[in-house]
C-alpha cells in the first residue's frame, strides 16, 4: 500500500512537472494576479508598497497665512499626493468634478490663520469625488492628521506661553508666601513675649500685694489691740455700772417684798377687824413679781478674747490670688496656603490624539495600514492553491479515467485507494510547495511580512493544502466530466476565496456573510495568515485556525473518499 | 457440440493447468444482464479468443476477470486465487491490456513501463530491465525516452501491450489490442502475444478480427448477449455453424431470375453500375458452373470471389446479421 502510494506520488510529480500549463497556473499566474491586485489596492490598505500610486489633490489657499502654507507644504511633500495648486475655489472644484484630475480639492478659507489665533474654529472646505471614495477617505485621514498636527502645534504654543506666565506667577506667589511666613513667625514670637511679660507682672503684683497686706495687717492689729483695750475698759466700766444698778434693783425688790409682806399682814388684820365686812374689802392689787432672773442675774465678765481671735483671723487672711487677666488673643492672621502643586497642574488642556502602535509596541504612525501584498499574497496564494487542488485532483482523476490508466490501475496489484492517496498526497505536497514558493516570491518581490515566526506560516499553509486536496476529491466525485469540473470548481473556488477573505479583508463583509464564512477553510487560513503576517501575533495564534482547517480537511477526506470510491473504484 | 459441452470439456481437460477460470459470471446493468452465468477457463500457454459482436459482453467479462468491476455473481480464479477474496495476490499474476490506450501521455515510454512494472510489484531494477527488453520486443527501444503523446497509434498500442505484461503475468487479458493499428504493428503485437503464450502465459484475447483469432487462438469462445454461444477451436466453431463455401460474382448486366436454378439460392444485389449475386455452394467444384451461368445471364463476369467457410461465417451464422450498436 505504502509502496503504491509512493510510486503514485512519483508518477504524479512527473505528470505535474510535464504539465507546463498547470505549472503556469500554479506559480506564474498567481504572481501575476498578486502583482496586479497588490499594486491596484495598495492605497486601499494604506501600507507602503514598492510602487505607490499618487492621488491628485487640488489645492487653493485663500488664507495665505501660516495655516495655508503648512497644509500646502505637507501635501506637496507627501509621496502619495500629486498636488495641483488651483488659482481659485471654482477651479479647484472643477478639477475634482469636471476634469477628474483630482481625488479631492482642499480649500483653505481666507483668514483661517487669524481665526485660529483668535481661538475660533476655522474649517477647511473639501470637495470630493464620491466615486473615488476609498482614495478620498485615505486622503481625508491624512488631512485630519495634518489638521490635528496644526491644532496640536497651536495648543503647544499656547501651553508654552501659559507655562511662562505660570512660572512668573508661581515666583510671585512663592515670594508672597515667604513674606506671610515671616509675618506669621513674628506674630508668634510677639505672642510668646507677651505671655512671659504677663507672668512676670503677675509675680511682681503678688509680691507687692503681700507686702502691702503684711503692713496692713500689722497696722490693723495694733489698732485693733488699742481699740480692744479701750473697749475692754469701757465694757468693764459699764459692767460695773450695770452690776451696781442691778444690785440697787435687787434691793428695791427685796424691800418691795418686805412691804408686800407687811401689807398682807396689815390687810389680814384689817379683814379680821372688818369682821363681816371683811369680804367687802377689796383684795389688794398684786404687786408684780420681779423678774426671776433679775434676782439671779450675774453676768459674766465680758471677754473680748474671742473677738480678738476673730479679728486676728480676719487680719491674717491668706494673700489674695492675683491672676492677671489673660492677654488678648493675637488675632489670627489668615494667610492662605498657596499650593504650588495646583499652580503647576494648571495648564491648557492638550489635544487628545492617537498614534497606531503594533503589537510589539512600536509606533507605526497614524492609521499605519499594511502592505497590500501582506493580504494579497496569502489570499491569492490560497486561491490558486485551491485552483490547483480542486482542478488538479479532480482533473487528474478524470484524466486517469480518460487516459484509460484508471482502468489499468484498478486491475493492478495495488488497491485503488493507494492511487487516490498517492494522488492526494502528491497534490498536497505540490500545494504546500506552491504556497512556500509564492510566499517566498512575495517576500522577494513585494516585501511582504513573514511575521515574527516565518516558520509558523508553514502550518496554515499545510492545513489549507490538506483541506484543498481533500475537497478536490469531493469535486472529482461530483463532477462527472472534465467539462463539469471547470464550472463546479470555479464556483466553489471563487465562492470560498471571496467569502473567506482571500481577496479583501473579511471585515469588509456583512455580518451574515462573516457567519457563513465560518464554515469555509479559507476563512480560517486567512485568519491565521493575517494574524501571523499583518497582526504579527506569535506562532501559537495559528494553531487553532490551522487545526480547524485540518478538521475540515478530515471531513472532506471522509466524504471525498466515500464519493470517489463509488465513482472511481467500481 | 453445445457450448456447455465445449466449456465443460475445456474445464475438465485443463483443471490442472488452468491459470484463469471463471464460473457463473454475471453482471447486471439495471434490468439488462450484460453477462449472464458465463464460464470460461484458460491454461498456461493457451490463447483463448473471446469473440462476440458489439455489446455481447466481452469487455464486461474481461473487466470482471481482471477485477476492475465486481461481478454480481460468480467467481474468478487467477492462479488459483479467488479475485474477490485475494485481489492483490490474484492481480499480481494478471496483466490487463485494455481496449483503450491506457498510458500516461506526458510520460515517456520508459517511465510508463517503470511505473506500471513497479506498481505490479517489480523492483526498480527489475522494472528497468524488463522495460528495456519489452521496448525492444515491441520495437520502441529508440523511442524509450520520448513522450508518449507524440507516438503514433500503433506505437501506443504496442506500448499499451507492453505495459500490461511488463511484470510477466501468468494471465494476460487483451481487449482488442490491435484496434486501429497498421499491419506492421499488428504483426509485432501478434509476435509478442505468441511469445508470451509460449513462455507459459494464459492469454484471453478479445477481438472483432476473425483472422486474428484464427491465427493466434487455440480455442475460441463466442459470446452474445452475455452468454457463451459456442466454444472450441476455430474449425470446431466453423463446423458447429455448419458454414458452406460461398461464391460472389459481379456482372455487367443484371442477372436474370433462375440463372442458378439447381445449384443453390442466390442473393442478388446491385452496386451502382455493377450487378452481382452471392450464393452458398454445396461443394467447391460447383464454382465453375456458377461462373459460366453468371456469364450467360449477366453478359460479362467482372469479378469472382470464392469464400472458403471461415470463422467470420460461423460468427455471423451464430450471432446473426443484425447490427449491434448497443454497447
Amino acid at each position: 500500500m505504502l509502496r503504491a502510494i509512493f510510486l503514485t506520488l512519483g508518477k504524479e510529480f512527473r505528470l505535474i512537472a510535464r504539465d507546463r500549463v498547470g505549472l503556469f497556473m500554479l506559480l506564474v499566474a498567481p504572481i501575476a494576479v498578486i502583482a496586479a491586485a497588490g499594486f491596484s489596492l495598495a492605497n486601499v490598505y494604506g501600507g507602503q508598497t514598492s510602487s505607490t500610486v499618487k492621488s491628485g489633490i487640488a489645492f487653493f489657499d485663500d488664507d495665505r497665512g501660516v495655516v495655508g502654507r503648512a497644509i500646502h507644504d505637507v501635501l506637496a511633500d507627501s509621496k502619495s499626493v500629486e498636488l495641483i495648486v488651483a488659482t481659485d475655489r471654482a477651479y479647484a472644484e472643477d478639477l475634482v468634478h469636471q476634469r477628474k484630475l483630482a481625488v479631492l480639492a482642499v480649500i483653505v478659507p481666507a483668514r483661517a490663520t487669524e481665526a485660529l489665533r483668535r481661538g475660533e474654529n476655522p474649517k477647511l472646505l473639501v470637495y470630493t469625488d464620491p466615486v473615488k471614495y476609498l482614495q478620498s477617505a485615505r486622503i481625508e485621514l491624512m488631512l485630519a492628521q495634518l489638521l490635528r498636527s496644526i491644532n496640536a502645534a497651536a495648543a503647544g504654543d499656547a501651553r508654552a506661553r501659559f507655562a511662562t506666565s505660570s512660572a512668573e506667577l508661581r515666583d510671585q506667589l512663592e515670594q508672597a508666601q515667604a513674606a506671610a511666613d515671616r509675618a506669621r513667625a513674628q506674630v508668634e514670637k510677639l505672642s510668646a513675649g507677651s505671655e512671659a511679660a504677663r507672668a512676670k507682672m503677675a509675680a511682681h503684683l503678688r509680691s507687692e500685694v503681700n507686702d502691702a497686706m503684711a503692713d496692713a495687717r500689722a497696722f490693723v492689729s495694733a489698732a485693733l489691740n488699742a481699740a480692744m483695750k479701750r473697749l475692754e475698759g469701757q465694757l468693764d466700766h459699764e459692767d460695773a455700772q450695770q452690776r451696781a444698778k442691778v444690785d440697787e434693783l435687787k434691793n428695791y425688790f427685796n424691800q418691795l417684798g418686805q412691804a408686800q409682806n407687811q401689807f398682807r399682814d396689815w390687810l389680814a388684820q384689817l379683814q379680821a377687824l372688818a369682821g363681816r365686812h371683811a369680804s367687802d374689802i377689796p383684795p389688794p392689787p398684786a404687786i408684780p413679781e420681779p423678774p426671776s432672773d433679775l434676782l439671779t442675774f450675774n453676768p459674766p465678765p465680758i471677754d473680748l478674747s474671742t473677738y480678738r481671735a476673730q479679728f486676728e483671723r480676719a487680719i491674717n487672711l491668706p494673700p489674695p490670688h492675683i491672676e492677671l487677666p489673660p492677654m488678648p488673643a493675637i488675632p489670627a492672621i489668615q494667610i492662605p496656603e498657596i499650593s504650588r502643586a495646583g499652580l503647576a497642574d494648571a495648564s491648557i488642556p492638550g489635544a487628545l490624539g492617537y498614534t497606531e502602535v503594533n503589537l510589539g509596541g512600536k509606533e507605526v504612525g497614524f492609521v499605519g495600514g499594511f502592505n497590500a501584498f501582506d493580504l494579497q499574497v496569502p489570499g491569492f496564494a490560497v486561491t490558486f492553491l485551491l485552483v490547483g487542488m480542486l482542478m488538479g485532483v479532480s482533473l487528474a482523476l478524470i484524466d486517469e479515467r480518460d487516459w484509460g490508466t484508471l482502468e489499468r490501475l484498478r486491475s493492478v496489484a495495488a488497491p485503488i485507494s493507494a492511487t487516490l492517496a498517492g494522488k492526494l498526497f502528491a497534490r498536497f505536497v505540490v500545494g504546500f510547495i506552491q504556497m512556500v514558493v509564492l510566499f517566498a516570491a512575495g517576500w522577494v518581490l513585494f516585501g511582504i511580512s513573514l511575521g515574527r515566526a516565518p516558520a509558523a506560516l508553514l502550518l496554515p499553509a499545510a492545513s489549507i493544502a490538506f483541506a484543498g486536496a481533500a475537497f478536490g476529491l469531493i469535486v472529482a466525485g461530483i463532477a462527472r466530466t472534465r467539462d463539469a469540473v471547470l464550472p463546479v470548481g470555479a464556483i466553489v473556488i471563487m465562492t470560498m476565496a471571496a467569502i473567506g477573505g482571500c481577496w479583501w479583508p473579511i471585515d469588509f463583509e456583512p455580518t451574515w456573510m462573516r457567519q457563513v464564512a465560518l464554515v469555509l477553510p479559507t476563512t480560517w487560513v486567512m485568519q491565521a495568515f493575517n494574524d501571523l503576517m499583518i497582526r504579527r501575533l506569535p506562532a501559537a495564534s495559528a494553531l487553532v485556525p490551522s487545526g480547524i482547517d485540518f478538521g475540515f480537511g478530515m471531513l472532506y477526506l471522509i466524504a471525498g473518499v466515500a464519493i470517489a470510491r463509488r465513482r472511481f473504484a467500481a | 457440440m453445445t457450448p456447455a459441452e465445449l466449456t465443460s470439456t475445456n474445464g475438465a481437460r485443463a483443471a490442472a493447468g488452468e491459470l484463469i477460470s471463471a464460473e457463473g459470471l454475471t453482471k447486471w446493468y439495471g434490468s439488462r444482464a450484460a453477462v449472464d452465468g458465463l464460464a470460461l477457463a484458460a491454461r498456461a500457454g493457451e490463447i483463448v479468443g473471446l469473440l462476440g459482436p458489439n455489446g455481447a459482453g466481452k469487455t464486461t467479462t474481461l473487466s470482471m476477470l481482471s477485477g476492475v468491476i465486481a461481478p454480481d455473481a460468480g467467481t474468478v480464479k487467477i492462479g488459483g486465487f479467488v479475485v474477490a477474496s485475494d485481489p492483490i495476490v490474484a492481480r499480481r499474476k494478471l496483466g490487463l491490456v485494455p481496449q483503450s490506450i491506457a498510458l500516461y501521455p506526458t510520460l515517456t515510454a520508459l517511465e510508463n513501463l517503470h511505473f506500471f512494472g513497479q506498481i505490479q510489484g517489480l523492483g526498480a531494477r527489475d522494472a528497468a530491465t524488463c522495460a528495456s527488453k519489452l521496448l525492444a520486443t515491441v520495437g520502441l527501444s529508440d523511442r524509450a525516452n520520448d513522450i508518449v503523446a507524440g507516438f503514433s497509434g500503433g506505437m501506443k498500442r504496442r506500448l499499451n501491450l507492453a505495459c500490461g505484461m511488463i511484470h510477466s503475468p501468468a494471465v494476460l487479458l487483451l481487449d482488442e489490442p490491435t484496434v486501429g493499428v497498421d499491419p506492421q504493428s499488428r504483426g509485432r503485437i501478434f509476435e509478442v502475444v505468441e511469445t508470451a503464450a509460449r513462455a507459459g502465459a494464459a492469454v484471453i484475447y478479445s477481438t472483432h478480427y476473425m483472422e486474428e483469432v484464427e491465427r493466434l487462438c487455440s480455442r475460441v469462445i463466442l459470446i452474445d448477449h452475455g452468454h457463451v454461444v459456442a466454444g472450441g477451436t476455430s474449425a470446431e466453431l466453423i463446423a458447429l455453424a455448419g458454414s458452406a463455401p460461398r461464391i460472389d460474382v459481379l456482372t455487367r448486366d443484371e442477372l436474370k431470375p433462375g440463372w442458378c436454378d439447381g445449384i443453390g439460392r442466390a442473393v442478388v444485389f446491385a452496386d451502382g453500375a455493377r450487378f452481382g449475386a452471392s450464393l452458398e455452394l454445396a461443394a467447391l467444384d460447383q464454382a465453375p458452373e456458377v461462373i459460366r451461368r453468371a456469364e450467360r445471364a449477366g453478359g460479362e463476369v467482372l469479378e469472382v470471389h470464392l469464400h472458403r467457410p471461415n470463422l467470420q461465417d460461423a460468427f455471423l451464422k451464430l450471432t446473426g446479421h443484425a447490427l449491434r450498436d448497443r454497447q
